[in-house]
């Protein structure tokens, strides 16, 4: 893990131009020698193109919109406060979003009100297969891609016994946690799913916490349960990637 | 008050990223006698003064991205570089539209200033293709990208972004990049396009 976490901060030291001259060429010798390591390269250069393009599209509009206020002999405001302006609106078409979406839910389930259960079926989605950026390639007869393999085919008790027999000294324990508790959830297994969502959720793992947090929402709603905190923690958690979704469920649930 | 910035001054705050930056091109855009040399040139060029200005931002945008990517080698005059980078993308520009022969003594004189010409924009199907993967990413998720890219700080992207503070700032960067990568991973052209 050390080892690919090293790598992947040698990358990003190179796409950001912060190597010495000799550190590159060790860089590009590798780039040759080691396909894998170019793989990661390719991959994060692209990613990088991606970003610097988006930078060009935003100077752009910000140099046109300049162009046209000092035609037409207007005050020129600075790149920074149209920038703010630029968020303004963009919050403001996020919410108008949000409105659409919410109002296109009540018209689909036909009345105002939805139950938990029906608010987990409609926001559930099975996880991403990949395991996230940091963890090691891991060799196809290890109990984590074994267990994964199973759950991908459906085959929840084969991936719940797999998973669950990684052991919790196992530096992939958090992982395996993870989609033992996506097994338990496909089973219909709502209380097992919630306890090991919650475990993922405390450990800290920022490359999982955030999907644990929702997913232990859904396997409370799922099963019925109390999940007023929940609810209400995530959705004033303005920084959560699925504040949003948990809003909607809020109200959802309140009508 | 107009902030003053010499070349030396220019390259680092570009290059140094966040506010600094900013200033750095708002000072380039307000010159006015090096917009005026572009727009004649394109003018004398069969072009008209819409398309000078287009050129005169193409321009600062290609020398935006050359400084933070290191690839100026701060050889001669700023101002030299960047009518020069205008100068080749317009040219370039009507080599594609087949409206000019780009003459070998132009291609060598703009050949000196830029190793690496095709590095000055990207063509419009790497575009298409860009904009067409970056529509699967929400808008605030790119802005956290750019401005990361650009080396603002989290709590400087926090409040440009409507975050609480700076660490929720770095783990939204984290989940976008993260998001990113794999919608670069699905798109098996991309790197050969890109190439």
């Amino acid at each position: 893990m050390e080892a690919n976490n090293n790598h992947i901060d040698l990358i990003e030291k190179y796409l950001s131009n912060d190597l010495s001259v000799e550190e590159q060429q060790t860089f590009d010798q590798k780039v040759h020698t080691d396909s894998e390591f170019a793989h990661e390269f390719e991959k994060r250069q692209a990613a990088h193109i991606a970003i610097d393009f988006l930078i060009a599209e935003s100077l752009k509009s910000e140099l046109e919109a300049l162009e046209e206020e000092e035609e037409q002999g207007g005050k020129v405001i600075s790149l920074q406060k149209r920038k703010r302006n630029r968020m303004v609106l963009l919050s403001l078409a996020a919410s108008l979003l949000l409105l659409i979406g919410y109002f296109s839910l009540v018209n689909t389930s036909g009345d105002l009100g939805s139950t938990g259960p029906q608010l987990a079926a409609a926001n559930y989605e099975a996880p991403d297969y990949n395991i996230r950026r940091g963890n090691p390639t891991v060799d196809f007869e290890d109990l984590l891609t074994k267990g994964i393999s199973a759950l991908k085919q459906r085959n929840y008790q084969a991936a719940i016994t797999t998973l669950d027999s990684v052991a919790q000294s196992n530096e992939y324990y958090v992982i395996a946690q993870f989609y033992l508790a996506h097994a338990y959830y496909q089973a219909e297994q709502y209380t097992e799913a919630e306890v090991a969502f919650d475990l993922v959720s405390a450990s800290n793992d920022i490359r999982y916490q955030e999907d644990a947090d929702w997913y232990s929402l859904l396997a409370c709603l799922a099963k019925e349960g109390n999940c007023t905190e929940k609810i209400d923690r995530l959705a004033d958690d303005n920084g959560h990637s699925y504040q949003q979704q948990v809003i909607s469920i809020r109200d959802g649930l309140q009508n | 008050m107009i902030t003053t910035f010499s070349d030396k001054a220019i390259i680092e705050a570009i290059g140094a990223g966040g506010q600094e930056r900013q200033k750095a091109i708002a000072f380039i855009y307000r010159d006015k006698a090096l917009k005026n040399q572009i727009v004649a040139f394109v003018k004398n060029h069969n072009g008209n003064h819409e398309d000078g200005v287009d050129v005169f931002h193409e321009g600062i945008i290609a020398f935006d991205k050359n400084i933070r990517r290191g690839s100026y080698k701060g050889e001669g005059k700023l101002k030299g570089y960047l009518y020069s980078t205008c100068r080749f993308i317009w040219l370039n520009k009507l080599k594609r539209n087949k409206k000019i022969v780009y003459t070998e003594e132009e291609a060598q004189l703009d050949q000196v200033l830029h190793e690496n010409p095709e590095s000055l924009s990207l063509a419009e199907e790497q575009k298409d293709l860009l904009r067409k993967l970056l529509g699967q990413l929400d808008t605030k998720c790119g802005k956290i990208l750019e401005l990361w890219k650009l080396s603002y700080s989290m709590d400087e992207i926090a409040q440009q972004v409507g975050l609480k503070d700076g660490s929720i700032a770095r783990r939204q960067k984290y989940n976008c990049y993260q998001k990113l990568l794999q919608i670069v991973d699905k798109a098996p052209n991309l790197k050969n396009i890109l190439k």
